[in-house]
């Protein structure tokens, strides 16, 4: 067998060196051996162009934007809105155009970081409410009906629906909430947005069977 | 619609075990937290006959039949009833795998020639578990070719005592006593050249249990004792000559828990124990670090220190306001406290002892193997198994030098012990 002299070990793959000490072996041309293992791959082609150019016009409009507005500043700080609007599209980028994630989980996160969005810019443009009075109430109304046309397309798959309808129709609540805080003071949105979500929870209790209801234990279980 | 009046199928479902929750969470490409145990037979491997083995085996196995789901506290398993498909072994092992593209199953059979692989995401089990599982696949294996070719009726006497115990044996053990912290002090990071992303080197030693066995004898240590102080003593003569670093070199031994509590648990139930050996002089010698591994080893291996251990890791999600806290951001704190606790680590060794089947199965089996994954954190692993008349001592790397496997192995053969070295070729790819 083919032996290292200096390691004082055999080799027994096909080669003609020590894998320890890359001495050359004694008896380099023993008995033919088979490799142990699929030849290893080296993946040097591991590079995504399109990804590496998008964040590197990301960095450029980002950094630009805020230069720009700092020497040209006149009180109105723009620029964070493209920042915000970058920072959006990526996580619709990472989040919303993946393939294996939940349809029901991309409708979450979209109105949740929607909504944030919606509010940066109403603030930015000197807050006057518009975004809590209407935009919010419809995002969300628009959430609570969207699942639950999932769910009808869909129905055999509920279960795995069900945490984030929950989730959505919840957050179709707080609309209600900032109404009564006086945050915002338009109640036919906030009417809309709430009674959506109550029939969203109304109809899971009344059609959902055993399964769907044994999914919320689990999914909530701590 | 037509499936208005029917009812939406119902699955099982269980909890995932106390230690398991780490693992969805640090998984990546980069460090998968798969394992691979193989089994080499003596002739090629049959892909149907595989198939069908596998297909009668997984039923059984209520661990294994499972997939990861979120809850909005905690993870937890779901049956799963898509079919499991066996595959031919892909050229980086212990890579990581997208659960959704392998029918959300938490683990692989794959092949390649004689050998048969079994690649398992830590979060559903740990090494004796896994073994239980490839030992029932092999041998319905086994029992279905000599069904075919000899008509050699079905045994129906499984091999292992206990298919399916989903029990957390952490909390059934647990009690409120002394709880002891894992050490976070960081331990001495073994660097070096990597290799192009995701190739791994692979070197395996084959030693004969005979004259390992009469060596360990003769220094009154037992097998992992001696591998642990030679992987200290290789470390420390390696990258310690002439620069005396501050920080300890740190070997995890990880532990099987079923003896130490009477568990015959099928999900995860092991505990680590650390061996840290402090550098104070230039000249240490292999006896006085074998001595130093040796207490080490008798006053961590006993049910006091992971009780302990386990009062510890338990403590933590007995907590209400632990528990309340939603999952996504549970797994930012289990991230950071990951990377602590990786960092005070140098090199994982792992033994998961003798491969043990009946004797109707050993003229089939020629050998096993075990392979943990590497990752940038922990650059190089250490896994041993035996079968029959060899041991084998796997060394998996990221890194392309090889300094650590050659004063290993080489201070093995300083001690009689013939080696005879495998790898996977990766060593020889910058030679072409």
């Amino acid at each position: 067998m083919k032996t290292c002299i200096k390691c004082h070990v055999r080799v027994t793959d096909s080669t003609d060196v020590c894998p320890l000490c890359k001495s050359v072996l004694s008896e380099p041309r023993g008995p033919a051996s088979q490799n142990a293992f699929p030849t290893p791959e080296i993946d040097s082609k591991q590079y995504h162009f399109l990804k590496r150019l998008l964040i590197f016009l990301s960095v450029i409009v980002g950094s630009a934007s805020l230069f720009i507005n700092f020497i040209t500043y006149d009180g109105f700080l723009w620029s964070l809105i493209t920042v915000a609007g970058i920072l959006y599209l990526w996580a619709v980028i990472s989040h919303s155009v993946a393939n294996h994630i939940n349809v029901a989980s991309k409708i979450l996160v979209q109105s949740f970081l929607g909504s944030i969005f919606i509010v940066l810019i109403d603030y930015l443009l000197g807050y006057r409410g518009w975004s809590v009075d209407f935009v919010i109430p419809s995002i969300f109304s628009t959430a609570d009906v969207a699942v639950v046309i999932v769910i009808l397309i869909n129905r055999m798959n509920w279960r795995n629906y069900m945490l984030y309808q929950f989730v959505i129709a919840l957050l179709g609540f707080v609309p209600l909430l900032l109404y009564l805080i006086n945050i915002s003071d338009n109640p036919i949105f906030v009417i809309i947005s709430t009674s959506l979500s109550a029939l969203s929870l109304l109809g899971t209790f009344i059609f959902g069977d055993k399964a769907v209801k044994s999914e919320l234990r689990r999914r909530l279980h701590f | 619609m037509s499936n208005i009046g029917k009812s939406i199928p119902e699955a099982k479902w269980h909890r995932l075990d106390n230690t398991a929750n780490i693992f969805p969470v640090v998984a990546n490409r980069n460090y998968t937290s798969i394992y691979r145990i193989s089994v080499i037979l003596k002739e090629e491997v049959n892909p149907d006959i595989l198939q069908q083995a596998l297909d009668q085996t997984l039923p059984r196995f209520g661990s294994f039949k499972v997939r990861l789901r979120h809850g909005f506290f905690w993870y937890y398993f779901e049956a799963n009833d898509r079919p499991c498909l066996v595959a031919p072994e892909m050229p980086n092992p212990c890579s990581y795998f997208v659960p959704a593209q392998n029918n959300h199953y938490l683990f692989r059979v794959t092949y390649f020639k004689e050998r048969i692989n079994l690649e398992v995401f830590h979060v559903i089990t740990d090494g004796t578990g896994a073994v239980d599982f490839l030992k029932e696949l092999v041998r319905r294996y086994i029992d279905i070719q000599l069904f075919i070719r000899d008509g050699d009726p079905l045994p129906d006497q499984p091999v292992v005592d206990v298919f399916s115990d989903i029990e957390d044996s952490y909390l059934k053990n647990f009690s409120n006593k002394n709880p002891k912290a894992y050490s976070t002090e960081r331990a001495f990071e073994i660097k070096g050249e990597k290799f192009p992303i995701y190739t791994k080197g692979i070197i395996i030693g084959s030693i004969s249990i005979k004259e390992i066995v009469a060596l360990c004898r003769d220094k009154g240590v037992t097998i992992t004792q001696y591998l642990t102080a030679v992987m200290i003593f290789s470390i420390y003569r390696e990258y310690y000559t002439g620069q005396l670093h501050k920080r300890p070199i740190t070997v995890s031994v990880p532990v099987n828990l079923r003896p130490y509590f009477n568990s015959t648990s099928t999900m995860n139930f092991f505990s680590v124990i650390p061996i840290v050996f402090r550098v104070e002089r230039d000249d240490h010698t292999f006896e006085e670090i074998l001595e130093y591994t040796k207490n080490q080893f008798s006053e961590m291996l006993t049910q006091d220190y992971f009780a302990s251990k386990i009062a510890y890791n338990v403590s933590f999600v007995k907590k209400m306001y632990i528990r309340f806290i939603p999952l996504f951001i549970k797994n930012i704190f289990l991230k950071i406290s990951y990377i602590r606790s990786a960092r005070a680590n140098t090199i994982t060794l792992t033994n998961i002892g003798r491969f043990k089947v009946p004797d109707r199965y050993k003229p089939f089996i020629s050998g096993i193997g075990l392979l943990l994954g590497a990752s940038s954190s922990e650059a190089v692993k250490c896994s041993v198994a035996s079968y029959e008349r060899t041991l084998n001592v796997t060394f998996i790397s990221v890194l392309s030098d090889t300094y650590l496997q050659r004063a290993f192995f080489r201070k093995m053969s300083e001690d009689g012990l013939t080696i005879t070295i495998e790898t996977n070729g990766a060593y020889y790819e910058n030679l072409h």
